[in-house]
């Protein structure tokens, strides 16, 4: 199992486009990927899920990741968000 | 008005005669069907062969839209791929299929409500108004398992007109529109996606008919005049006669305009105009060249801002739009409005708040400055793309300018942009022209004064109608009151044409009343040379100015700006031009 905190960093926060890439990017995996607000976790392969997070810019997050590809899915994950999702800021 | 006979706002103008055919999105009702337990898996099965079709039908969906209208329009449908296929929606469902014993609509239904209840309860406004999606796919699914033929629409036995409650852009894109005579809805405005398409491809459209689709479902034969914005359901013979021959003569019509397609726009006496393009989306470019416009009068960048909602367009964006349209319209020169998000929705994405009258609130050049950043952003965009072509061919408006100092701090604004942008080695030119929209009374009244200042004036017909006579021309109760040809309004028009006249700055006009057949010879004895339009009304405003004479216009506005009633002015305006309208069969 992987355990990191996260931090939203673009500008416009967790929206439909931008939870929809964390969705693909958590179905490339095996394990189960699940992300949380102040303790609140929702499945990271659920958009619903993600979008009822109403995570914005500067929410900190937990992502914890548990199955035989933990490690890689929990980079994938991260690396996703401090990419700021793809969008320019 | 009798029953068969409805009124709308036309949008898109044209005749159309035909067999009805009416689509309506309301939602389907659901039913609670306990179930025996041997049909609970089978109901399980229907419910996962439902959602399978909803997710085919959305793939196609996205590819179609993708094909006809560029990758941004697709974005969408690939977030209803990903709810159709979540978790969340469908274990929950079958959850409750099994362990309840019912029917898979209910517990579509009860799941989909619970979801959007969480929905609505998320404190952002853009977040909660995705419960739309949910909706949209869940009635999908729903359509899926009534065994509804989501298909009908795709497979129309043309040609048809289509009358509907709303025509959301999913649906639009899917339409066979060569078999789509006109569009009556409902519901959906004037820039609407759905009614941007149909006008761009010609067909007559008429919104906000109420009643529409309920005397659509009970007529067989119905006539649209999207001119005058009336449906007639059922006409008898001699009408629907009538029409039919109002329509080959307005085909006939548009053969014969083909022929103006290269001439100038000249009056009899050799007073030359420019006719523009009031353009939206790079699409109509196309017909704008098409028919030899003198340049684009106003480019409506917020366009751009709706397209790739809720992600905001950067400055490669903005740069690469404009630089498109430039080359596009082949060295003419470009006229581009900052953005100008008046839509209460729009406006709402961006600012984040609700205003009691979004009309007097923070929209044009007052929102552009409580942004400073997106208005930085558009306007490093903007003289970045200006400095690769010759000085003129892009020219940046400002709109719903109220007093000289918006302009001075927009002008000031532009000014250190084009500071920084230098600083960081880019080639800006010097001196682009900056123009004002005059379309709030207080500016117009202040022409001389904007004229000193400007490089040039447009002037906004509609929403100077609206806030001189106080008017909501969507509001159907005081509709009636909005005059164009009212004297005030005239007057405020005159002064504006004449301050740009005395300073010799262009002034252009970008309303409605541009292209309206009996406001323009009096908008060109008026001394108006820039009339900017629709790209399809060119050839008739082209045609109309040929028969007419500069002299007399002249002299027949010096006598319509005395009279003191719109009906005296409407009815001066008839007499007068009858001889010029007939001869070009145009119809007032």
């Amino acid at each position: 199992m992987t355990i990191r905190e996260l931090q939203i960093i673009n500008k416009l926060g967790l929206h439909a486009r931008a939870a929809a890439k964390v969705v693909h990017a958590a179905n490339e995996f095996e394990s189960e990927v699940f992300l949380g607000v102040d303790g609140e976790e929702v499945n990271a392969k659920s958009i619903l899920g993600l979008l009822t997070l109403a995570a914005t810019q500067g929410t900190p997050l937990t992502l914890r990741v548990e199955g035989p590809d933990h490690a890689e899915a929990a980079a994938a994950i991260e690396a996703l968000f401090r990419n700021r999702f793809g969008e320019g800021e | 008005m009798s029953p068969g006979r409805l009124t709308g706002l036309g949008v898109s103008p044209g005749i159309a005669v035909g067999k009805p055919v009416v689509q309506e999105t309301r939602p389907i009702a659901v039913l609670k069907i306990p179930l025996p337990a041997a049909k609970v898996e089978g109901e399980v099965q229907r419910f996962h062969l439902a959602v399978e079709a909803t997710i085919e039908r959305i793939i196609e969906n996205r590819n179609q839209a993708a094909r006809q209208m560029g990758e941004e329009y697709a974005t969408i449908f690939e977030a209803h791929h990903l709810i159709a296929a979540d978790s969340s929606l469908l274990d929950p469902v079958c959850d409750m299929i099994r362990t309840e014993r019912v029917n898979a609509e209910w517990a579509v239904d009860q799941v989909v409500a619970r979801l959007v209840k969480r929905f609505e309860a998320l404190p952002d406004q853009y977040l909660s108004e995705r419960k739309l999606d949910v909706l949209d796919v869940s009635s999908q699914i729903l359509g899926a398992l009534h065994g509804q033929d989501p298909s009908k629409l795709e497979n129309l036995e043309g040609p048809v007109i289509l009358v509907a409650d709303d025509l959301p852009p999913s649906t639009a894109v899917k339409l066979p529109l060569d078999k789509v005579l006109a569009f009556v809805l409902e519901m959906g405005g004037p820039t609407s996606h759905t009614t941007i398409i149909a006008r761009s491809l010609g067909i007559p459209v008429i919104v906000g008919v109420h009643g529409a689709c309920e005397a659509g479902h009970h007529s067989r034969r119905m006539i649209v005049d999207a001119f005058e914005g009336k449906i007639i359901f059922d006409p008898d013979p001699a009408e629907e006669a009538e029409y039919i021959s109002r329509l080959n003569e307005h085909l006939e019509q548009q053969a014969q305009l083909q022929e103006v397609r290269a001439l100038p726009t000249i009056t009899r006496d050799g007073r030359e105009v420019s006719l523009l393009a009031n353009i939206d989306l790079l699409t109509e470019v196309d017909e704008a060249v098409h028919w030899n416009v003198a340049g684009v009068g106003l480019y409506r960048s917020e366009f751009l801002y709706m397209q790739r909602s809720p992600a905001l367009p950067d400055e490669d964006d903005h740069a690469e739009v404009y630089r498109n349209l430039v080359s596009s319209m082949g060295g003419r020169p470009v006229t581009i409005r900052t953005f100008d998000l008046g839509g209460k929705k729009l406006a709402r994405e961006v600012t984040g708040s609700d205003e009691a009258n979004p009309v007097l609130g923070l929209r044009g050049i007052r929102l552009c400055f409580s942004k400073p950043d997106f208005f930085t952003t558009q306007l490093r965009g903007l003289l970045r793309a200006a400095g690769e072509f010759p000085r003129g061919r892009i020219r940046i408006m400002f709109p719903l300018i109220s007093c000289i100092e918006e302009f001075r701090l927009a002008r000031l604004l532009v000014h250190r942009v084009t500071d920084s942008l230098r600083n960081e080695g880019f080639k800006i030119q010097n001196d682009i022209p900056l123009g004002a929209m005059v379309e709030v009374p207080a500016a117009a009244v202040m022409a001389e004064e904007m004229a000193c200042e400007a490089d040039f004036l447009s002037i906004g017909t509609n929403d100077l109608i609206q806030y001189s006579l106080a008017v909501d021309r969507a509001n159907e109760m005081v509709a009636d009151l909005y005059r164009p040809t009212s004297p005030g309004v005239l007057r405020l028009i005159a002064k504006v044409i004449k301050a740009g006249a005395d300073r010799g700055i262009d002034v252009a006009m970008c309303g409605e009343m541009a292209s309206d057949p009996l406001m323009v010879p009096l908008l060109l004895g008026l001394g108006l040379k820039r009339f900017s339009m629709n790209p399809l009304a060119v050839p008739k405003i082209r045609s109309l100015i040929r028969q007419l004479s500069f002299k007399e216009t002249s002299s027949m506005a010096q006598k319509a700006l005395k009279l003191t009633t719109a009906r005296e002015v409407e009815e001066f305006l008839l007499e007068r031009l009858a001889l010029s309208l007939a001869k070009i069969k145009i119809r007032v």
